[in-house]
């Protein structure tokens, strides 16, 4: 373990000595980045201008910024690691970069996760926070020690889940060989995460729960800090989740590096 | 060979590309159905509670509905990844085989997307059509004559992305990475297009701003023309600053180019 | 044990057929037809420790295949692959800690970074100790010319330099075995000899054990002392490399000098077709014969019985000429 920590930092000490060498371009992606988190914040905020609109099928505008803040907390951890998933069919397999990654006595989904970062999700983390916090002093929650834990312990869940759901969509890659891969359409998917669940009809509230359960990146554990019931198990069922979504990741992981070609060069 | 056939031969490379990937088609598919769910659901909420023909910033729930499910559709047509490609170029040198090529290069680009393009709109726009209608509500235009303004409207809306994308790509001499600008690009794009929403539903000083910049051309007139929302006597002039904003964003790219890939050979390749 | 033993071993890529066309790229949208293809198609031999072999065969033959399975990269189809009782796929993580692996078309090492910090990286993945590390970067850095390019990024380096440090990057944890895939492809002359002179000096000195691919027919002459010839994924020939040369059916050479004139139609009417005679001047000929035909004494006896020979040399088959034939007529040369 303290070995793993050990060359997990050393990745990253290396990580960002290449990338503060770009020093503008860090700063132009950072700036890209919090105009991101903002563009997809600014929607809410449109459609619910709070005079005409205020509610979304009974969940208030503040509820619903809340959550969608909730959310893009995780969505950024989960970015900042996720880029090198973004690209893996054409960089590790198309490229064959993979050999290179099998090849080191180290976990080779570890090595594909840590071997870049993407820091400029910091920009839509802190928007994010800042939303929730926003919303937070509307709706008069206040926050305490436990609640600063779970939303620790709970956005850490949510970003696995995110992170093991596109691992099992990129472990495609080893199977069809594609340039692109199929799971850039499914990161537009993550939006249905955002928003109260209730609003979508039962089919699409089962399968974000149950089978992408991109359901518990936010909203359930977001539930937590609302004066509602009914999603008091869902709630902290979250670390669970997250953990069977690893587990389910790994299984899809390994079957795929079973079957990896490396034709590419 | 004459110039029609040299394009014409980057428009079929497109479509023979496009059939390669055969994965990325089938999820290509099913991603238009999720977005039209997810903004179908979300103005079902939006409009829970409400009476029948109530309007929000000027639309009734049928429209709103329709509004989503053909700005998608028209999406999977318009939609270009020039800026990519190019980035991909730049990033491989391959772009330098492309200097020395007998064709204006922005020209090569924007047929091979309309070649990407031709292909979307019998394999992709059609069949995504096809499952939206089954699964959710569209309304036809009013009148035959709205829908081929809206047609006409869409056509220099593909023209207007891809000229941007075209700008955002030459982005990539300058910067070692352009995926956080791309992505910038695709969320500003998606919400300032009225994609998203109406561009009725903005504050006012924003929407002002908005109907004078060329990315409403992309999705909110196009959408208003199939509606048959806009009124008659402006369907001249609304045409008339899209054409303007698609050739004047065309003629930018081709100046900025030529200064782009001057900083190519500087670098020497 | 051998170091290296290897059981039946197969691999099997499914491959399928594009149709031409846009009708036919339409058609393959909905259904494809495949075939299966035998990269590497049931092969069996050994490596002991110390020895230097030669991996050779025309490309495609399945040569890259064999390297990646052999490193862990690959899960064979079908067979056994024990590496210093590891078996490569299964035990990966455990087994790759052993073994350094040279791609002569990739590198290994971080495109971003100065090698110095690569092989840094390097040392602390696979657990080397400061003063191991320290004694060996020395050994390394020596041997292989490096001490200009520790502070040089990856990327900015020339091919030749950059297969030394990716050398040295795989040396740097001290493997006990070494796989290089066409180490020397794309260098010039200077740094082929390089990277030669570098393995002869590991495999004698250091007694490391190196499997290694390559078309390059002069350094398999220098350095192994055992071949394995691999065609259409199965081994059409594991032996010494004296031994390929005395393969039955290659063509030898006898050169003749005459004192006058060479008398080639005269030669031509004894041995007929026999001999092909060809002029190399005024009074020397070249005649290649198949010793199985016409033995070499019976030919030195036939040619002093009726002609002034001034001198005459016969010579070995050249390797890459044996090498040309069986690439070119597979196992049946042999």
């Amino acid at each position: 373990m303290i070995y793993n920590l050990q060359i997990f930092g050393a990745y990253f000490a290396q990580f960002l000595k290449t990338r503060m060498s770009y020093r503008t371009d860090f700063f132009v992606s950072l700036v890209a980045n919090i105009l991101v988190g903002a563009t997809g914040l600014l929607f809410v905020v449109f459609l619910m201008d709070g005079k005409n609109i205020t509610e979304l099928n009974g969940w208030s505008r503040a509820e619903v910024l809340f959550i969608y803040g909730y959310a893009m907390i995780s969505m950024a951890i989960f970015s900042s690691v996720a880029i090198n998933l973004y690209g893996f069919g054409n960089r590790y397999i198309i490229q064959g970069q993979f050999d290179r990654v099998l090849l080191r006595p180290l976990n080779s989904l570890a090595q594909v996760l840590f071997e870049s970062f993407n820091l400029d999700s910091i920009g839509s983390l802190l928007v994010g926070l800042a939303t929730m916090l926003y919303a937070a002093r509307i709706l008069g929650i206040s926050i305490g020690m436990l609640d600063v834990g779970w939303l620790f312990v709970s956005s850490i869940s949510g970003a696995v889940i995110l992170i093991s759901v596109f691992v099992v969509l990129s472990s495609v890659s080893f199977h069809f060989e594609d340039r692109i891969g199929i799971a850039p359409p499914f990161y537009n998917l993550i939006s249905f995460g955002r928003y109260p669940i209730t609003i979508f009809n039962r089919v699409i509230q089962f399968i974000l729960s149950w089978v992408i359960p991109f359901a518990f990146v936010a909203f359930y554990p977001a539930t937590h800090f609302f004066n509602r019931t009914g999603f008091e198990l869902l709630c902290y069922l979250t670390p669970l989740v997250a953990l069977v979504s690893v587990v389910v990741a790994w299984v899809f992981w390994q079957f795929g590096v079973s079957k990896y070609e490396s034709t590419g060069n | 060979m004459s110039l029609i056939s040299v394009y014409g031969s980057f428009i079929r490379n497109a479509f023979l590309k496009m059939l390669a990937y055969r994965a990325r088609y089938y999820t290509g598919i099913a991603t238009y159905l999720f977005f039209v769910a997810v903004y179908y659901f979300i103005w079902q909420a939006i409009f829970a509670g409400k009476p029948e023909g109530y309007r929000i910033s000027g639309y009734t729930l049928p429209e709103m509905l329709t509004y989503v499910s053909v700005g998608w559709i028209a999406r999977s047509f318009y939609f270009s990844n020039i800026d990519d490609e190019m980035d991909d170029l730049v990033r491989s040198g391959q772009i330098s085989v492309y200097l020395l090529r007998p064709v204006n290069f922005q020209a090569m680009m924007i047929f091979q997307a309309v070649g990407e393009a031709l292909f979307r709109i019998t394999f992709f726009s059609l069949p995504v059509g096809a499952v939206i209608l089954l699964c959710f509500p569209i309304n036809p235009p009013p009148s035959s004559a709205d829908f081929l303004l809206f047609a006409l409207s869409t056509a220099l809306g593909f023209l207007t992305m891809a000229s941007i994308n075209f700008l955002v790509g030459l982005l990539a001499f300058y910067f070692k990475s352009v995926d956080g600008i791309m992505r910038a690009k695709y969320n500003l794009i998606n919400l300032f297009s009225g994609l998203l929403l109406p561009l009725s539903f903005l504050p006012d000083w924003l929407r002002v701003a908005m109907e004078v910049l060329p990315f409403k051309s992309i999705a909110y007139v196009p959408l208003n023309f199939y509606l048959g929302k806009v009124p008659p006597e402006q369907i001249g002039s609304v045409l008339a600053g899209e054409f303007a904003w698609a050739f004047g964003l065309l003629a930018a790219g081709m100046i900025l180019w030529t200064r782009a890939a001057s900083r190519l050979t500087l670098q020497g390749g | 044990m051998a170091l290296v033993e290897v059981q039946n071993l197969r691999k099997s890529f499914r491959t399928f057929k594009r149709s031409e066309g846009i009708l036919g790229s339409f058609k393959d949208l909905f259904s494809r037809q495949y075939s299966t293809l035998n990269a590497v198609d049931g092969i069996s031999f050994k490596v002991e420790e110390g020895e230097l072999l030669g991996y050779l065969g025309p490309n495609g033959a399945g040569k890259s295949t064999s390297i990646k399975m052999l490193t862990g990269i690959l899960k064979p189809t079908d067979g056994e692959i024990t590496v210093m009782g590891y078996h490569p796929f299964r035990d990966r993580r455990a087994y790759t800690a052993h073994i350094g692996v040279v791609f002569g078309q990739r590198t290994q090492l971080w495109w971003d970074i100065a090698v110095l910090e690569s092989l840094k990286l390097l040392a602390k993945i696979y657990r080397v100790s400061d003063s191991e590390f320290k004694s060996r970067l020395e050994l390394l850095t020596e041997t292989l010319g490096l001490k200009d390019l520790l502070h040089t990024p990856v990327r900015k380096l020339s091919l030749g330099q950059r297969i030394r440090c990716d050398l040295a990057g795989s040396l740097i944890y001290g493997p006990k075995i070494l796989f290089l895939d066409e180490p020397t492809i794309g260098l010039d002359a200077v740094g082929k000899d390089a990277v030669r002179a570098f393995l002869r000096k590991i495999n004698r000195d250091l007694k490391a054990t190196i499997i290694m691919t390559t078309h390059d027919l002069k350094e398999i002459e220098e350095l192994c002392q055992r071949i394995l010839i691999i065609d259409k994924g199965r081994i059409i020939y594991d032996g010494s490399l004296e031994r390929v040369r005395t393969l039955p059916g290659l063509k030898r050479r006898i050169y003749l000098d005459f004192a006058g004139s060479a008398p080639e139609s005269k030669l031509n009417e004894i041995f007929g077709t026999r001999v092909a005679f060809e002029r190399e001047s005024e009074r020397r000929l070249a005649g290649s014969y198949d010793p199985r035909e016409l033995s070499t004494p019976e030919l030195v006896k036939e040619v002093f019985a009726n002609f002034d020979v001034a001198d005459f040399t016969v010579s070995e088959p050249e390797l890459e000429e044996v090498i040309m034939k069986i690439y070119r007529e597979g196992a049946g040369a042999l």
